[in-house]
């Protein structure tokens, strides 16, 4: 028999245990591998990094404005290659719950910022000609069956137009395709527009997005650009664009500290059926370890047998839970619509990472009745009837 | 009865014996009572913040279609007209208008940074404040950039305290007391005087929401229904400031059941299992002896009775260890979380109700219940002779 059988077979040999063992580990890993899952449909920082883009905005909050020529010093700054500043408009089409993000845009300089945006040419004409055109995204247009040409109105609470009115008309010009990991509804005003009709707040903005060329260090460049709006009336504050998006997504404060403490209640459950139904396994089996040992196999061989073993049951139901996982995201994205829950994501380190805290918990929950069986004399075990 | 207690007293004896399984019933019962308990005191704190936020004599106005006032705005002139309006249909209201924005403050050593509501209020404001009083130091004098906190930012952030400069617009302003208000919600921020708040924020005669009080909560209905009515002519949205801050925080509460609700039904799943397999070891482990046991006269019902309140004995000090240690991390701190329509924090105390720590405790001691049955009634049919040869 090689080693290996006798690893599965000792784990077989309980069945009624196994399965007791292995159903609350599966439920453990299960809510631990869904609030991983959950965090990252918040967590933007995986796909908005690589663009090794950073935000800027008023120092003092994110809802104070930031002078547009400012944006001057910025695009002068050797680390940055492009620079676009955009401004929320804060609409709402009809009725005030049907709201999405709008954008005023700096058209010239928007799209070399954010190169991942496609507009498709049939956009094109009416975005490049219609002072009011606006582009949207595909399922914001299927939202409110927009199409090319369109005449809407949005309504804003921020901006007042010259003629003292708070709609605003637009024509749709056509849909464009966001870039992954942004938002999946979303507008674009021209800046021009918004600029030469409002009656309050020209020369404003309200955040600068630039991008750091790749020899730059990317902290460094947003210290060097808050420095120099350092003494300034309009202070900055800049971050990264993945921690400027999660500052709104994510759900701070104290809510995090609570999903923490589900995860280390998860990893203690999975923790203490593993050391316990190890401690029993070795009461009972502690004549036959005792014979391992007449035949041969020393002490340090027969407790990796039993560490694997341990290792094997943890990871057998880390698995089962991770696929349950998978299926259920699937399919929750398909019955929900909105919701931290129809997102869930595990990716491809997450999985490693949680199988690292699985065969990390099977070796730990292994080794405290270990202890005790190394510091025995096993042959003695051979005389005992137990 | 006497065999029962001597089985008692034997099992609670052989407790060391099977130290895992204890350890793994007590452990799993206690971090089921510390998050159901710690769950069930942020929903508790959000909730009281309702009961005492708002009242239904006054009403808050914001522009149009938004539900914050962080986006709301009201020049002079709508506000000379709301406030014709409002006297014409109601005697001895007060009409205040205040300004409302948000600010980012850091600790001297910038660890901790925090979004913090402003609000810019006159004596108006004050009136419109029930028992609103300084807690410490002295309220802003007038035309001076002098600033007085809420008592539960201070409470959580102690660095925002007495003293502490905070710059608004580009200059420096002096905290110089502390306040406190029946409006739990306003006991998250900053007030100043709202005229220097302007010009500091360069606004002008520019106003972010209207506070109205008035004589009684009827008369308060009527005019919501008035100015609603007239929503075409003036921009705005009329609510009572309890249905308003009800609003904010039924979200905030959804924000918390969405992570609480499966995370707790599946721990409870997980612990209800994880006591089912101890049990199981636990009796599985006793079998010879259980056997023994039972030859020289003990009923199996008093063995399984006694292994059985032995495990719910285990899970209920379990309880009570989770409520202590829920108790001594969580009595004295103060939540916070973010409010998405003032994209600032609120504070609001844990609140630990004894409702609460019955509901953690009853839940963990019917799960040790029900998990139990199984391996109990397994062990009682198992025939006395195999289980003595089996050891």
């Amino acid at each position: 028999m090689s080693l290996l059988q006798i690893i599965v077979k000792n784990m077989l040999r309980k069945p009624v245990r196994l399965v007791l063992t292995v159903i609350p580990m599966c439920l453990a890993f299960f809510v631990f591998s869904l609030i991983i899952g959950i965090d990252n449909a918040y967590d933007v920082e995986f796909e908005l990094d690589e663009k090794r883009r950073i935000v800027t905005i008023n120092q003092q909050s994110i809802i104070q404005p930031l002078m547009q020529p400012a944006i001057e010093r910025v695009r002068k700054m050797p680390q940055v290659s492009n620079a676009t500043f955009a401004t929320w408009f804060g609409g709402y089409f009809l009725k005030p719950d049907q709201t999405f993000s709008q954008y005023a845009i700096e058209e010239d300089t928007y799209f070399a910022v954010y190169d991942g945006i496609q507009i498709p040419n049939t956009s094109l004409p009416l975005w490049l000609e219609d002072p009011t055109a606006v582009l949207v995204t595909p399922l914001l247009a299927e939202r409110f069956d927009w199409k090319v040409g369109d005449k809407i109105v949005l309504t804003t609470s921020i901006w007042t137009q010259k003629n003292f009115s708070n709609d605003w008309p637009f024509t749709i010009a056509g849909i464009f395709y966001a870039e992954d990991g942004t938002e999946e509804q979303s507008m674009l005003i021209k800046h021009t527009y918004l600029e030469r009709n409002r009656l309050f707040g020209r020369g404003m903005t309200s955040f600068f997005v630039s991008r750091v060329r790749s020899d730059y260090d990317i902290n460094n460049t947003i210290n060097q650009l808050d420095k120099l709006f350092e003494n300034s009336k309009n202070a900055t504050f800049t971050s990264k664009e993945s921690a400027f998006a999660e500052s709104f997504r994510r759900q701070l404060g104290d809510l995090a500290l609570m999903t923490k403490l589900v995860l280390a209640i998860a990893v203690l459950v999975v923790f203490l059926l593993t050391s316990s139904s190890m401690a029993q396994s070795l009461v009972e089996r502690k004549r036959e370890l005792a014979l391992f040992s007449a035949l041969g196999y020393s002490k340090r061989k027969i407790s990796s047998l039993l560490v694997a073993e341990n290792i094997l049951v943890v990871v057998l139901a880390m698995l089962i839970a991770t696929c349950i996982t998978l299926v259920s995201s699937v399919l929750l994205g398909q019955i929900l619509v909105d919701g931290p829950f129809s997102d869930i994501e595990l990716r491809f380190w997450d999985i490693v990472q949680i199988s690292a805290i699985a065969i990390s918990l099977g070796a730990t929950g292994a080794t405290l009745p270990l202890l005790k069986l190394l510091q025995e004399d096993m042959a003695a075990n051979l005389k005992s009837a137990i | 009865m006497k065999l029962l207690l001597n089985c008692l007293l034997l099992d609670i004896k052989s407790l060391a014996q099977r130290r895992y399984e204890v350890a793994s019933i007590l452990i799993c019962s206690a971090s089921l009572t510390l998050i159901i308990l710690v769950f069930s005191s942020l929903r508790v704190g959000l909730s009281g913040v309702i009961e005492t936020a708002g009242s239904d004599k006054q009403l808050i106005l914001l522009g149009n279609g938004s539900e914050s006032e962080v986006i709301s705005s009201f020049s002079l002139q709508q506000v000379e007209q709301l406030k014709t309006l409002i006297n014409a249909n109601s005697r001895n209201s007060i009409v205040a208008s205040e300004l409302f924005t948000n600010i980012r403050v850091a600790d001297a050593a910038k660890h901790e940074v925090q979004v913090v509501a402003v609000r810019g209020v006159s004596d108006d404001s004050l009136k419109l404040r029930n028992h609103f009083s300084i807690q410490s130091g002295r309220m802003f004098s007038s035309g001076r950039r002098e600033l007085i906190v809420g008592d539960k930012l201070v409470s959580r952030f102690p660095w925002l305290g007495l003293n502490q400069k905070i710059t608004l617009g580009s200059l420096e302003w002096t905290i110089v007391g502390v306040f406190a208000t029946t409006e739990t919600v306003a006991e998250s921020e900053v007030w100043g005087e709202i005229s220097l708040l302007q010009d500091a924020y360069n606004r002008g005669a520019i106003f972010q929401s209207i506070r109205v009080g008035v004589e009684d909560a009827a008369n308060a209905q009527a005019i919501v229904n008035i100015l609603n009515q007239e929503n075409n002519r003036i921009n705005l949205v009329a609510k009572t400031q309890r249905h308003y801050y009800a609003g904010q925080i039924d979200e905030m509460i959804q924000f918390v059941d969405i992570i609480a609700i499966p995370s707790i039904i599946i721990l409870i799943l997980a612990t209800g299992f994880s006591t089912l397999q101890s049990m199981h070891t636990m009796i599985e482990a006793r079998q010879r002896e259980t056997a023994v046991l039972r030859a020289i006269g003990f009923s199996s019902l008093n063995l399984a009775t006694s292994i059985y309140s032995v495990t719910i004995l285990i899970s209920i000090a379990g309880s009570v260890v989770g409520i202590l240690l829920t108790l001594g991390i969580f009595l004295q701190s103060k939540a916070v979380i973010l409010n998405h329509l003032s994209l600032s924090e609120v504070v609001f105390p844990f609140s630990i109700t004894w409702q609460s720590a019955l509901i953690a405790v009853l839940t963990a001691i019917t799960i040790a219940f029900v998990g139990g049955l199984p391996p109990t009634f397994i062990s009682l049919n198992r025939s006395i002779v195999t289980a003595i040869r089996k050891g």
